[in-house]
């Protein structure tokens, strides 16, 4: 699904040059959950923006869905975002001044769909995050467990074949947090490819496979959750007689 | 806590240059196009004797004739002439029912110097009684006016303007000097200082903004000059034969009439004793519409004449919508500017700000931005004045910004500037600090 | 394109509607109206006076002396004025169009039932009268040397043959259609009870009254052929040949003041200078009015050029995240040109009720004429052009925004 090869980002100002992504490579095949972390600075963002279409690579390739997107133009990559890429962000990004239905529409103008088609799947994404009666409210309105789950829908209306989540649960409680990956996870199942950064050891230790990014570059570790990456113990309550 | 202020607001405005001058630069246009048409609308409406402008009063008879009046007022009904017949005005003066009374008209002579360097030339003069000085008070450089006695007399004696006093007499104190003019010579007794009222509101019917005569005669003399005025005569039927003395006892009007009453009760004392001869002259045959007598003090006269005319007005409405359009415009700058600092607004409340010192900041930042506007807006008006003296280089209305003018042009832009300011100020104090201080 | 969530976004946030929307609405009032007020004032400047403007000047005489002789001094002054050479015809009168001051009398036409009445201004004239102002005769024929009598002030001065303008004549005979048919009608000038009726013997195209602000009566004059002998002073009117204006007016000046020690002569000027002064005020209020609708444009342009870069700024999150949605430049440059024209109709609309209104004010107090129907579309498409053109910056930098925005948490 998705193909990057030998991948560099390279920033460049008057005096320095940095490189936020060095041979970077990383494959991810359709349907899979993917958990990306590493520590602030090693270039998580820059490889989301890259693989959301939304800054360009310096060199190397990269393949989505089949398409590659190298010398396309900004139209192009607008477009391919819109068609085939969701985005989940940690601050939710809802546009306050639109309610609900008019912030899941917005990708979907961006579509040129037919008014009712727009319709249908608006009302169809927002009873998937169970928030159908809530249609006309306002961003303001709803607490960031809700504001996220609209953000999801929004993401989803598109029917997009991959969902990029970057830090969904940042800015949640844990009670909503967990609400929030069981969505992913239920969407994964469906067969929607899920690519997750996250900081949350706990969090990537949901994912189906966990690759880390250190210093610009991929350490892939796998399907198996590494040895520091353990989740906690049970607790144990214990009555006292 | 001012002077605080003070720097923070000299140092935002200075952050932001191009805003800054957006702002200052809408508000000084709005201002001086204001002050400009409004300096020019002040000297034109202005009270040209406000300390008895109460007490002086042109008296109006409606002589005219039964078919049609001499005009009609914006509510309808019918305006009497703005002069009188001769015979009226005569008739009144020997009745003596006002302290202070005068009837007088305009006339023309031929002034002959008598230094045979200085060619004759014609000047306007005004043919008057000697209650004029005392109740117009036009300020004497030399001398004094006549006396009743003159009056009555039919004494030879002139006052002179300073300017024909300049041109005949090179400024010199001519009083007792002879002067001739038209076909007789006169004893100057009087010469007037500087007097350019504005507008010349004791004589309307030659225009609003003319300067005044050139010299003033007994009144009487005419008797024996049997001059005609040089004004405006209106007649509604034609005299019976083209004689002078016809048409000193005609229905045409043609001279002025004003009296000096110094309280309500003698304004209506007054009217009584109208009322009361045009009565008996109704007996005669003359005055064949219904009673229509006026006594009228000087501000509401310039009213009902519309001495200022329309340009003014009109123009002067519209710099003022032009001005309430750059003060909206200040709203929003002011709003975009201030808003723009929320981050900053967000420390200072966290750090201990109350809204009002936030309110009083910001407030003190936009009169300061309305007091540079209102200082460039005096320089845009002193240029506005410039063009409006180029543009109308006849116009006696010199006007110019005095002290009061400037003083109220920088109260003014304040003024504006703090109330265009206060909504974008209220919206910065709205913003709570916690939201500002999280990363967004 | 999108409008309705444009349109509901901006309910929300109505602050920049009012602001830019208010301020469109009061430049389009204003702007209409005073480009109106411009209009009808430079109509009025071009007017036609009827005369040959560009060649005509005058000239006044003062006679002072005891013994002072109008009539000859006149008769005199005429005739060295006519042979002088360059000077193409000449001739004494009471009043000039446009000069301000002048004569008027009552004029009815006694011919029809009921009587027909108007006001007319009153121009003494002779032979040469209708040559010098240059005007044309449209029917009849001119006045003859020997019809000219010498108007004194002492006697019964009655005119027994007039001229009038065509715009008198239409006014007292309404129903004739041919000019032709009303010369040689009689109408009475004055008090018909005491003077004899007057006959038209010709009618010129047109003269205009020396007055302003007299509807009635601006195209309605009478030539009667007197000699201003009414008092010592009198005016003349000179037309010079093509370019020899400037040169005759010095030249005469000096010739007559020369010729006659007991007179003053005053007031020299040439046509163009009592048309510009007639139009003094007119040509002044169009300039300053002129000056403020360009200072209003440009203020309003530059206001909406901050505001809309200042909303801009506020929303570059939501700009990013609309490119992040699949929003190409395009589609950000058009929402918010969209946005921007939104507010523009909203206050295209509003200014154009707050037009009419001011319209009406101004007519109610000024005696403004009623705006054609064109001036208010016209103005509002101008200003809706200024707001998107003045937005278009913003607009533009605003499609700038990098989708990567979307993803920075600072």
């Amino acid at each position: 699904m998705l193909h990057m090869q030998n991948l560099s980002k390279i920033y460049r100002t008057q005096l320095i040059e940095t490189h936020a992504l060095r041979d970077f490579s990383l494959h991810v095949n359709a349907g899979e959950f993917v958990a990306v972390t590493g520590p602030s600075g090693s270039g998580k963002t820059t490889f989301l923006n890259i693989a959301g279409l939304l800054e360009e690579h310096s060199e190397g390739s990269y393949q989505i869905d089949g398409v590659e997107v190298r010398g396309l133009n900004d139209r192009e990559r607008s477009k391919l975002r819109n068609a085939k890429i969701g985005f989940i962000f940690q601050n939710f990004n809802l546009i306050p001044d639109l309610n609900l239905f008019d912030n899941v529409d917005v990708p979907l103008r961006y579509r040129g769909l037919a008014s009712a088609e727009r319709r249908r799947r608006i009302e169809q994404s927002l009873a998937r995050v169970g928030l159908s009666s809530r249609m006309k409210h306002y961003p303001s309105e709803l607490s960031g467990g809700q504001q996220q789950r609209v953000a999801i829908a929004r993401a989803l209306a598109g029917e997009p074949k991959l969902l990029l989540a970057d830090e969904p649960t940042g800015n949640l409680d844990s009670m909503m947090a967990r609400a929030v990956l069981e969505l992913l996870e239920e969407i994964n199942a469906q067969g929607t490819t899920v690519i997750m950064v996250t900081h949350d050891p706990e969090l990537a230790a949901r994912a189906q496979r966990n690759v880390h990014i250190i210093d610009g570059q991929l350490v892939d570790l796998g399907s198996e959750p590494s040895a520091a990456i353990k989740p906690a113990p049970a607790t144990r309550s214990v009555a006292i007689a | 806590m001012i002077r605080y202020y003070a720097w923070l607001g000299a140092r935002s405005l200075r952050r932001n240059p191009v805003l800054t001058a957006l702002m200052v630069t809408a508000i000084a246009l709005g201002i001086g196009a204001f002050m400009t048409l409004y300096s020019v609308f002040h000297l034109m409406s202005a009270d040209p004797i406000p300390w008895k402008s109460e007490q002086l009063h042109i008296v109006r008879l409606d002589n005219w004739e039964a078919d049609g009046g001499w005009g009609d007022s914006a509510s309808g009904e019918s305006v009497p002439p703005d002069q009188l017949t001769w015979r009226d005005a005569r008739a009144l003066m020997q009745a003596r029912q006002a302290p202070l009374q005068t009837m007088m008209f305009q006339i023309a002579l031929a002034v002959q110097p008598e230094n045979a360097a200085i060619k004759p030339f014609n000047e306007t003069g005004r043919m008057t009684y000697a209650d004029f000085f005392p109740m117009f008070e036009p300020p004497f450089l030399f001398g004094s006016g006549w006396d009743r006695g003159a009056d009555e007399a039919r004494e030879r004696v002139v006052v002179l303007s300073k300017a024909v006093n300049e041109k005949v007499f090179a400024g010199e104190n001519s009083v007792g000097r002879s002067i001739r003019l038209g076909e007789s010579n006169y004893r100057v007794i009087g010469v007037l200082d500087s007097w350019h009222p504005a507008p010349k509101y004791y004589d309307l019917t030659t225009g609003g903004f003319e300067d005044p005569e050139g010299f003033y005669l007994p009144l009487t003399i005419n008797d024996d000059l049997r001059l005609r005025p040089n004004g405006n005569t209106n007649c509604f039927k034609a005299a019976d034969d083209p004689s002078f003395d016809t048409f000193l006892t005609s229905e045409c009007v043609w001279t002025q009439f004003w009296v000096q009453l110094d309280s309500a009760a003698e304004r209506e004392r007054y009217l009584d004793f109208l009322n009361a001869y045009v009565t008996e002259q109704k007996a005669l045959g003359r005055f064949p519409r219904a009673l229509g007598n006026r006594v009228t003090p000087v501000l509401e006269w310039l009213q009902l004449r519309k001495v200022v005319g329309d340009d003014v007005p009109i123009s002067l409405g519209i710099a003022s919508a032009f001005l309430l359009v750059c003060l909206l415009n200040s709203v929003g700058l002011m709003l975009a500017k201030f808003l723009g600092r929320a981050g900053e607004i967000g420390v200072r409340r966290a750090l201990g700000a109350s809204r009002g010192q936030v309110f009083a900041q910001f407030l003190f930042e936009a009169a300061a931005i309305g007091v540079a506007g209102g200082v460039l807006g005096l320089g845009v008006a002193w240029l506005g004045l410039a063009g409006v003296r180029a543009l109308l280089p006849d116009s006696p209305m010199a006007a110019s910004l005095d002290p009061q003018l400037i003083g109220i042009a920088v109260l003014l832009s304040m003024t504006a500037s703090v109330l265009a300011g206060l909504f974008p100020t209220w919206r910065a104090c709205q913003i709570a600090p916690a939201a500002q201080l999280k990363s967004n | 394109m999108h409008i309705r969530p444009i349109f509901s976004a901006l309910l929300r946030n109505k602050v920049g509607l009012i602001l830019i929307g208010l301020q469109m609405a009061l430049t389009l009032a204003v702007v209409v109206n005073a480009l109106y007020i411009i209009q009808q004032r430079l109509v009025l400047m071009n007017e036609v006076s009827g005369v040959d403007e560009a060649n005509l000047f005058t000239l006044s005489s003062s006679g002072f002396v005891a013994d002072f002789d109008a009539g000859s001094v006149l008769r005199d002054d005429l005739r060295r004025i006519r042979e002088t050479p360059g000077v193409k015809a000449a001739f004494a009168t009471n009043a000039l169009p446009l000069a301000g001051n002048g004569w008027a009398s009552g004029v009815e036409n006694r011919e029809s039932e009921p009587f027909v009445t108007a006001t007319t201004a009153m121009y003494f004239a002779d032979e040469q009268a209708i040559d010098t102002y240059g005007v044309n005769l449209i029917a009849g024929r001119n006045f003859t040397a020997d019809e000219i009598s010498d108007y004194l002030p002492e006697s019964e001065n009655v005119p027994t043959q007039i001229i009038i303008t065509e715009g008198l004549a239409r006014a007292l005979f309404p129903t004739v259609e041919s000019m032709n048919e009303i010369v040689g009608r009689q109408i009475s000038v004055g008090d018909p009870e005491k003077h004899p009726l007057a006959q038209v013997i010709g009618i010129v195209e047109r003269l205009r009254s020396p007055w302003r602000g007299w509807a009635d009566i601006e195209e309605r004059v009478t030539l009667v052929p007197y000699r201003m002998l009414n008092s010592d002073s009198s005016a003349y009117l000179i037309r010079a040949e093509p370019g020899q204006r400037d040169r005759l007016m010095r030249e005469v000046e000096a010739m007559l003041i020369a010729s006659n020690s007991g007179r003053i002569i005053r007031s020299l000027k040439s046509f163009s200078d009592i048309r510009d002064n007639f139009y003094r005020n007119d040509g002044a209020v169009s300039i300053l009015l002129g000056i403020v609708v360009a200072a209003l444009l440009l203020v309003t342009g530059l206001g909406i050029v901050g505001l809309v870069s200042f909303w801009v700024s506020q929303r570059i999150k939501q700009i990013g995240t609309r490119r992040a949605l699949g929003a190409t430049r395009p589609n950000i440059l058009g929402y918010f040109m969209t946005e921007n024209l939104i507010i523009g109709c909203i206050g295209a609309i509003s200014g154009s009720a707050l037009a009419y209104l001011l319209n009406a004010l101004l007519m109610n107090q000024f005696g403004l004429s009623r705006l054609a129907w064109y001036w208010v579309p016209v103005g509002a498409l101008i200003v809706l052009l200024l707001g998107q053109i003045a937005a278009f910056g913003p607009a533009r930098r605003a499609s700038k925004v990098s989708p990567a925005i979307a993803t920075r948490t600072v």
